[in-house]
């Protein structure tokens, strides 16, 4: 099928593409369905576009991509909600925020990551109960720290 | 706004599965403990808000802001 969106235009996807959030983003309950889309080929980046929504799209990325010590523990009820079974593939991302012509601005999200069941083809936004992380971590700086704890513990 | 006024250790219920108890009042602070099921998320509001407005702030994100080449981090350089 036909999917319009203002950044990538009209993209063909499959129905098996379309991953469920049953409870939307945090408030943002309406946005239930999502595709992810790949920024460019070697990228580290994706975006969850909106099936509903055509001018709602999150960037993503690999949370260890950048910030290498990153715990996220998900409650029994998330993992139920989630329907992880032993076989599940689970995959996590934290979104980007970019501002406007700011690239070295970019921040992620560590508080709410994005957790997809890939097996099942449902998701969550996660709220970590864990004070180490909030809404704003500047990933650059991210990078920095944990490369210099690599390098001094090696 | 429905106002109740409670003691420590009492509750209301919220409809019929939902349980917000009193645990201690401190001065200022109040200790609530929630019984509900566990397909209701309990979070702080500032909390919720927080997060709202990241993803309404993410969303602004552009492709053409988005750098071409990876940032380089320890993944690549312990690589080397």
């Amino acid at each position: 099928m036909e999917l319009h969106t203002t950044r990538f235009g009209t993209i063909n996807i499959e129905a098996g593409d379309i991953i469920t959030f049953p409870d939307g983003l945090v408030g943002l309950s309406q946005l239930k369905r999502f595709v992810l889309i790949n920024h460019q080929e070697g990228s580290p980046f994706r975006w969850l576009q909106s099936v509903e929504e055509p001018g709602f799209a999150l960037l993503l990325i690999d949370p260890w991509f950048f910030c290498a010590d990153y715990e996220v523990v998900l409650s029994d009820a998330e993992v139920e909600r989630l329907r992880v079974s032993d076989d599940s593939v689970l995959v996590v991302y934290t979104t980007v925020t970019i501002p406007p012509g700011k690239p070295h601005a970019m921040t992620a999200n560590l508080m709410a990551p994005i957790v997809i069941n890939a097996t099942e083809r449902c998701g969550r936004q996660v709220i970590l109960e864990d004070e180490r992380y909030h809404t704003r971590h500047p990933i650059l700086q991210e990078m920095w720290r944990t490369t210099e704890r690599a390098e001094s513990a090696g | 706004m429905l106002v109740l006024t409670r003691k420590v250790n009492q509750s209301i219920m919220i409809g019929d599965d939902i349980e917000v108890i009193v645990l201690e009042v401190r001065g200022e602070q109040v200790r609530l403990g929630i019984k509900a099921p566990r397909s209701i998320a309990v979070h702080r509001r500032e909390i919720y808000e927080a997060i709202q407005q990241e993803n309404l702030r993410a969303a602004e994100t552009q492709p053409q802001d988005v750098p071409e080449t990876p940032p380089q981090g320890s993944t690549t350089r312990s690589a080397s």
